[in-house]
Order: structure tokens, then sequence, then C-alpha cells
């Protein structure tokens, strides 16, 4: 079982520069949906020890990036965007949602709220 | 005349000879130099981690063992380990002594099975082949106590399917003394041999520094001197089996080989101790058909590194959220700073020298 | 002979073949590469791999077909020359196996280009997928043999 810890949306470049600091090394970001929200769950590790904190999003928002502080986040937030169409602002190196999905798969397939729309409108088969 | 060091840009892959699998790198290149890279995916992609939707939790165990045929067994042992902590059931001792045994086994083999494609990728085609022979004794013992060469699908959700009796036991013993000879030969001309040498040392080279910073996994991680290894955590039977965590200092594509070849050997170690300790008992416990609410994490170290699985349930047979954040996804970071001002022919072995496994990545 | 019958005879001693892999989980592609390494060694048949389609008689593909690939496995397979043979993998390849629910699989890859031999196992075997080539390579020698007939009728 794990327990994480709640923060504003506006926190979240703050409380990644703390664990930097802190000698923490970056694990991974989980996203999830929850009443009708977004739950992403940052989650920090040192010497084994996990640390996890996680934030709400509502669909309009965007998301502040931290791959400016963890390098490694870049993926991982670009696979976020991909999948559940939340957008991040600060994205070193922006797939533009084409990191994992092809021209003519599935819009955030992994979402049930819909946040983007692809224009040109053409599915598979 | 032309001016000669215009920047110009060459893809690699998708369909690149020297990958088995198909990753595609953007290079921007300067001359021979690397100023840029930007790789793409999603040749592989299928869409796993939604699958929970369909399948319930004992039957994911299969799904979860075809994100990748090279790791198999770990990610089902990780995925099992989770569910069962969700559900709070302790698995018989035996069981976990197995998943080691399993676990260390396919790590020998898919260390192998990397060492043969760097071969390759630097032309050194013949150490390819004799690895890859080695390699064969190894799959020789999974068909046989396992039943498959590649994915042995031996984890199930309270323990393990199979058993390995004691004249079994004995003979991969055996089998395993014949390996650690052919390996003391690899082991031989991994640090004799002049072309490895000269292919792998310096290049590639991450500081301890920055490979904790970038959050690298496993050899990669290991081999810029940081001794993070998961099994210390001390899941299945790890805990009661003594062996430290190799690390080397240098951090290149030479020490992580280093690191590997090391590793096998630590490996067959662990396999010998955990079969003299195999204690009697159940092979797996019967678990209720319906889980219980609540989020678990599990951390399971794989050849590549570690793997990370994040499950929720909110009851049911259904699982609502699987996560999977597999070593390779997390080495990418390492590979996308290694790769800008390395020279294009180093291309290839910088790409292999994170071990990456493209189907993990993508899922 | 003839140098017309020598190469008749030895093209179907020789198939070139060209290895892809589809969305697949590494386990079949690593059997094949297994079939190449010296335990169980193609090569004894003939059979080289190589990296380029216009090189290739025989197309073996592994994993299943997915909305990017799609269109590269076509490519791959169009740029082939005739007479061409294509070799479906394992189960995955042939009907999308334990991923065919996945939003992002197609299914098959008979769904994208034409298939002659599957093989079946996951993941197949490598006496299999030797067993799968071998049967390959006759039907590419049929084929053969029809492209002649066919171009004498038209002669
Ligand atoms: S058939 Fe099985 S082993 Fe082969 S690629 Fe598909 S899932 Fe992997």
């Amino acid at each position: 079982m794990i327990t994480t810890k709640e923060i504003k949306l506006e926190e979240i470049e703050k409380e990644a520069k703390y664990y930097y600091e802190n000698g923490y090394r970056f694990v991974t970001e989980t996203c999830l949906e929850e009443e009708g929200k977004f739950k992403i769950i940052y989650t920090f590790e040192k010497d084994y020890q996990m640390d996890s904190f996680h934030v709400f999003v509502s669909p309009q928002e965007e998301v502040p990036s931290i791959s400016k502080i963890y390098f490694a986040a870049l993926p991982v937030e670009n696979e976020i965007h991909e999948m559940f169409g939340i957008k991040f602002k600060n994205l070193v190196l922006d797939f533009q949602g084409l990191l994992f999905l092809g021209e003519y798969a599935p819009i955030s397939p992994q979402a049930s709220i819909e946040i983007m729309r692809r224009d040109k409108g053409d599915k598979n088969e | 005349m032309i001016r000669m060091s215009e920047k110009s840009t060459i893809p690699f892959g998708p369909q690149h000879p020297v990958l088995p699998e198909p990753i595609h790198l953007k290079l921007v290149v300067e001359d021979e130099k690397v100023v840029e890279a930007y790789p793409a995916f999603g040749f592989v992609h299928r869409g796993l981690e939604l699958l929970v939707k369909k399948k319930d939790f004992n039957q994911m165990v299969y799904v979860v063992d075809h994100i990748c045929g090279i790791c198999s067994a770990m990610h089902g042992q990780s995925y099992c380990q989770a569910v069962e902590e969700l559900i709070g059931v302790e698995v018989p001792e035996r069981a976990k002594y197995l998943r080691v045994i399993w676990a260390e086994i396919h790590r020998i083999h898919s260390h192998l099975l990397w060492f043969g494609l760097l071969a390759d990728a630097f032309g050194f085609e013949n150490l390819f082949m004799l690895s890859w022979r080695i390699r064969e004794k190894i799959m020789d013992i999974l068909e046989a106590t396992a039943g498959n060469r590649v994915i042995i699908s031996v984890n199930i959700v309270g323990g393990v399917r199979r058993d390995i009796d004691n004249e079994q036991a004995k003979w991969v013993l055996n089998e395993l003394k014949e390996v650690e000879e052919s390996l003391k030969e690899l082991d031989k001309i991994v640090r004799n041999n002049y072309t490895i040498k000269q292919r792998t040392v310096g290049v590639g080279v991450l500081s301890k520094d920055e490979a904790y910073k970038l959050g690298a996994v496993g050899p990669t991680l290991r081999g810029s001197g940081v001794p993070i290894d998961m099994r210390t955590t001390g899941y299945a039977a790890y805990k009661d089996l003594d062996f430290e965590p190799i690390v080397e200092k240098d951090g290149d594509t030479y020490a992580r080989t280093i690191v590997r070849v090391k590793e096998m050997f630590q490996s067959i170690d662990l396999v010998r101790q955990a079969i003299s300790k195999l204690p009697e008992g159940e092979l797996n416990v019967k678990v209720k058909p319906n889980l219980p609410a609540g989020e678990v994490i599990s951390r399971v170290e794989q050849p590549r590194g570690e793997v990370f699985y994040y499950i929720k349930s909110t009851g049911g047979k259904y699982l609502d959220r699987l996560r999977v954040r597999t070593p390779t996804f997390a080495n990418l970071a390492s590979l996308l700073h290694m790769l800008p001002g390395s020279s294009l022919a180093d291309v290839p072995v910088l790409v292999l020298t994170i071990d990456p496994c493209i189907s993990c990545t993508e899922r | 002979m003839g140098l017309k019958e020598f190469i008749e005879k030895s093209f179907k001693k020789s198939p070139w073949v060209l290895h892809y892999n589809c969305s697949s989980c590494n386990g079949c592609d690593i059997e094949i590469l297994a079939c190449m390494t010296p335990l169980y060694d193609m090569e004894r048949f003939g059979m080289v791999n190589v990296g380029n389609p216009k090189h290739a008689d025989i197309l073996v593909v592994t994993g299943t077909v997915n909305t990017r690939n799609k269109e590269i496995l076509k490519n791959i397979y169009d740029q082939m020359p005739d007479p061409k043979v294509v070799v479906a993998v394992g189960v995955c390849a042939a009907t999308g196996g334990v991923f065919r629910e996945a939003y992002n699989v197609i299914g098959g890859i008979d769904k994208v280009i034409p298939v002659d031999v599957y093989v079946p196992g996951c993941p197949a075997k490598p006496e299999a997928i030797i067993d799968g080539l071998y049967k390959a390579t006759e039907i590419l020698k049929e084929k053969y043999e029809k492209m002649g007939k066919a171009e004498e009728v038209l002669k």
C-alpha cells in the first residue's frame, strides 16, 4: 500500500526542486482517472525509500512540466500527454503526441475524459 | 567549394540490421559528429496497460508476461508480487525460492543475449555466435524446468505453477557448471580482447552524478558506480541469499559490459544458493476471486534494471489501473544524454549500451 | 548444366531472408535470431539474413500489426521483388494472440499482406521456425516456376 500527499498544481515545480536538491532520484509519474479528474502521482526515491506526492488535474488545466528539473521526466510526461491528453507547460522536448501512437491510432486511448480531438478525424480501418 | 560541415539529418532504423527491434532515431549530424538525437517510437506500441479492463487479474499475468519476451519471468513476478501484496496473501517459501531461481536463470540468458548483440553491433560476429551458443544451454535449462524456452509463464498469483524436483535441481547445477566454464572463457575474452576495448572503452560515458540524476537504472547506473539494486530490498527470497550489488566506476560501455559479465557469475551463484536452501512445501496458495480496494507499487530488478508496477483496484475481478515503467523507459533519458557529441559510427554501440528493450518501453 | 537451369536450381537452395519485427514481444524475434546461431544454424539451408528488402526472397514477420507499422510492413512487402513468400511466425502474427484486444492492435498480419506459411507457437520453437522456412522455400520454388511459365506464355 502506498500513501501520497496531495499538493496543488502550482506547487509541483517547487516540490520537485525540493526533491532534486535533497538528492532524490526520479522514479516515475503515474496518471489515472478519479472522479472525473486526472490524478498524477509523482514518485521519487532515495536509499530505496519511495516518496510520492500527487496532484489532481481537471481537463482544462495545464500541468507545469518538471522535465527542466528532472530530464528523466521527459518521456514520461510525453507519454501522459499522449495517452490521456493532458497538456504540459514547458516541456524540454515536445513530441506533439506522436511518441508512441501513429497518425491513425486512437486519440488519448487510455482516457475516458475527452480533451483532444485530432482534426483530420481519420480513424484506423 | 562545398562546405562540408553542414548539418544533415540521418534516420537510424526502424528496420535496422543491428537491432532485432524497431527503434527509430533521427540523428542530426555535423561531419561525423552527432549533435542532436530525437527518438521516435510507436512501432511496437500495443496498449497492454488498458487490457486490465478486459481481462481479470489472473489472466493479466499472461498479458504482462508478454510485455517483453526477454525478461518475461520478472514481469510476471513483479505483477504477481503487487497483486499478492494487495490481497495480502503470503506466498509459500518454496515458491519464493523457485521464483528466484527462474529469475536468475532468465538474467543470465538476457545478459548473454545482450552481449551477443553488442558484439554484433561493433562487427565481431564470431563473438555473437559464441555467446549465443553458451546461451542455448541456459535455454535448455528453462525448457526442461519450465516447459518453454523463452516465455515461461511460471508465476501465478499466489505462487508458481511448476516445481523443480531434486533430480532436476542436480541436473541444473551440472549444466550451470558447464555454463560457468564457458563464461570464464568469455570473461577472459572481454578482459583481454583488443577489439572490444577499442570499441567500448570511453564510449558513452556517464558520470556517477549524471547517471543518478538522469534516473538511470540497472547496469547503466551500476556501471557508473552507484550501488542501487532492487534485489537488496529483499523481495521474494533475496533476503535470505548472500550477494552484493556489482558496481564499476568508469561509467563507459566497457564498465557496463563488465558489470553484466560479473552479474552472470553472480546469478549462477544465486541459483546455487537458492537450490541448496530450497525449502519443502506447497507451490502456491489459492486466492479469492475478488480483489480488495487499494493501490500497490512493486519494484523488481530485471536484467535491464528496476521495473516499476503500479496497480490500483476498487474491488471486483478487474484491476482499475495498471502502470508499468520499464527499465528501458527510465534509461531513455541517459541515451538521449549520451548521443550528442558521439561519432556516427558509435551510435549502434551507444544504443545497445543501455540494453534497449523496445517492446518493454512501448508496451 | 546451362546457366538457366543452374539459376533455377540454386534459387530454391539459397533464399535470402528478411526479418521484420512488427509489434511483437521479442519472444519470437530472439527465437529467429537463435535459428541463425550455431545450434540451429539455418544457414545450412542456404538462408542468409539480410537487411535490405530488395535483396530478400522470404519475409519473416513476427508480432501483430499496429496502427503505425501497418504502412511500413506494406512498404517492405511491396519493395521485395517477385517471387516472394511471407512467413508469419508466432500466434501474434497469425491472429493477434494475447494482444488481440488491445486498442492499438489491428490483428494478424494477413490483414495487411498475404501470408503463405503460418508458424504457430508462443513463441514458436526454432525447430518449428526452420520447418516453416523450409516450407517457404518450396512455395518459393512453385511460385518461381509459375512465373517462368507465365513468361513463356507472354513470349
Ligand atoms: S507469438 Fe508470443 S512470443 Fe511471439 S511475439 Fe507474439 S506474444 Fe511474443
